[in-house]
């Protein structure tokens, strides 16, 4: 037994199984993710706490209690470290509001069943909501493109089907990612991330009630979810 | 933590007269400054603009940059403040002559700021996509702003038409969602399509308090509620 069960172990952390115990430390793989993924939580911690460009790699490294050294064996720089932080942000915010209980239901259900995850998801964390919707443009190049096609996603997560041909639906999404970025961004800075979901009524009105009637619209804003 | 050209330019003591150095310096160097900021920063963003390259292309020393500004960041918000007022008066001039209605007076103003954006794209790209990445005090500005054009947009709901139960943050969505749009298009050098987005602009600002409902939708898509 030249290598014991690298191979096996590095697939049961994968599974995210408890690693057995061994007088060798941890798994090769595991530490490698480990310490990735402090970093991404020390980009995280930083750039919201610093705002993107005064955030520094000591900043991220400390936050993350990991060497300069090893950051660079991980990230070109901060703004790849950002970048995959803001892909894994994106992803997980993106899924849960593409979940299941959403997808299936008619389209005003599944925009307020949206919404609300949306309002969730972010209403957890104000670093993770900051880093989501306010420090990306701050940051431009990759981050911003990435998060302009995000923003999209995000729009068209909540169009009705089909869409009225009448309307430029570009410009609608646009419209209504806006009005939504606006008032999630506004409410954090006054109040908190624990107080976004308080929007929910407001962010299903502004996005039924271009294409349905008012009162219809109304009464779906203050349906409970 | 002081830069020798700032020292050189730190006011003189009390006693030989406040500001008698700002005085005595001609105005011109001032909005030369003002100018070489707006054009650098829509080329390269605030974070990467220095003094030194503002210094360079208004053909003025640093000693007198610190004679007008303490900081970059002082002097980004200065440049917002300088677009933002002419930007004012322009709509004023353009809002102000007759005797206009409330929908009339938000489609000539929407007008009128597509034809600014579409005339001074640099300082356009300050005020609508720099300022949300210059610093804190930056998007202070933007966010002030914004609410100075929810507050024209919130007279509309004195019409007949108006719905009486709009939320009350229908308003700065419907700025956030106007700048948005507009931000796209600047930030995609697209400046030329804008007048073709200001009957959009014009449909999202108004459509809410002219009555009629959105019922863009087949009643089929609406689904069951």
């Amino acid at each position: 037994m030249a290598e014991p069960g690298t191979q096996a172990t590095a697939a049961r952390s994968a599974t995210g199984e408890r690693l057995p115990p061994g007088r060798h430390g941890l798994p090769r793989v595991f530490v490698a993710e480990n310490q990735r993924e402090r970093l991404l939580n020390g980009v995280v911690e930083a750039v919201a706490e610093h705002g993107y460009n005064a955030t520094t790699i000591t900043a991220i490294t400390a936050a993350a209690k990991i060497s300069r050294r090893t950051f660079y064996e991980y990230f070109e720089g901060k703004e790849d470290c950002f970048l995959a932080a803001y892909e894994m942000i994106e992803a997980h915010v993106l899924d849960s509001m593409l979940a299941p209980p959403g997808a299936e239901a008619p389209w005003p259900d599944r925009v307020r069943i949206r919404l609300a995850a949306l309002l969730d998801a972010l209403g957890r964390d104000a670093a993770i909501s900051r880093c989501f919707l306010v420090e990306p443009l701050a940051a431009g190049g990759e981050v911003a493109a990435r998060y302009r096609e995000a923003m999209q996603l995000l729009a068209a997560t909540l169009r009705p089907e089909p869409p009225p041909s009448e309307l430029d639906m570009e410009v609608r999404d646009q419209a209504l990612v806006g009005g939504i970025v606006t008032l999630i961004v506004r409410r954090l800075n006054s109040g908190g991330a624990p107080r976004l979901p308080e929007l929910l009524p407001d962010l299903v009105e502004l996005a039924l009630a271009p294409y349905m009637d008012r009162e219809e619209a109304k009464r779906q804003a203050l349906a409970v979810v | 933590m002081q830069y020798l050209s700032q020292r050189l330019a730190s006011k003189p003591s009390p006693g030989r007269g406040e500001g008698a150095a700002r005085e005595a310096l001609p105005a011109p160097q001032r909005e030369r400054i003002l100018d070489a900021t707006e054009r650098l920063v829509a080329e390269h963003g605030c974070a990467d603009t220095s003094i030194e390259a503002i210094v360079k292309a208004a053909g003025v020393s640093s000693v007198t940059f610190y004679e007008f500004f303490e900081s970059k960041e002082e002097c980004f918000v200065a440049a917002f403040d300088r677009a933002v007022s002419w930007g004012g008066e322009e709509l004023a001039t353009a809002t102000g002559a007759a005797e206009l209605s409330w929908p009339e007076r938000i489609a000539t103003g929407l007008r009128a700021v597509t034809r600014l954006v579409v005339a001074e794209p640099a300082r356009a790209r300050l005020c609508l996509v720099e300022a949300q990445t210059g610093g804190p005090e930056l998007s202070i500005r933007f966010e002030a702003a914004l609410d100075r054009v929810a507050a024209k947009l919130r007279e509309g709901r004195a019409l007949e038409t108006a719905p009486g139960d709009l939320p009350p943050t229908h308003e700065e969505a419907t700025a956030g969602a106007l700048a948005w749009l507009l931000r796209g298009r600047l930030e995609a050098g697209e400046v030329d399509g804008l007048e073709a987005l200001y009957p959009e602009l014009v449909d999202i600002a108004l459509a809410p308090y002219l009555g009629g409902g959105g019922s863009r939708v087949p009643a089929a898509a609406q689904g069951d509620g």
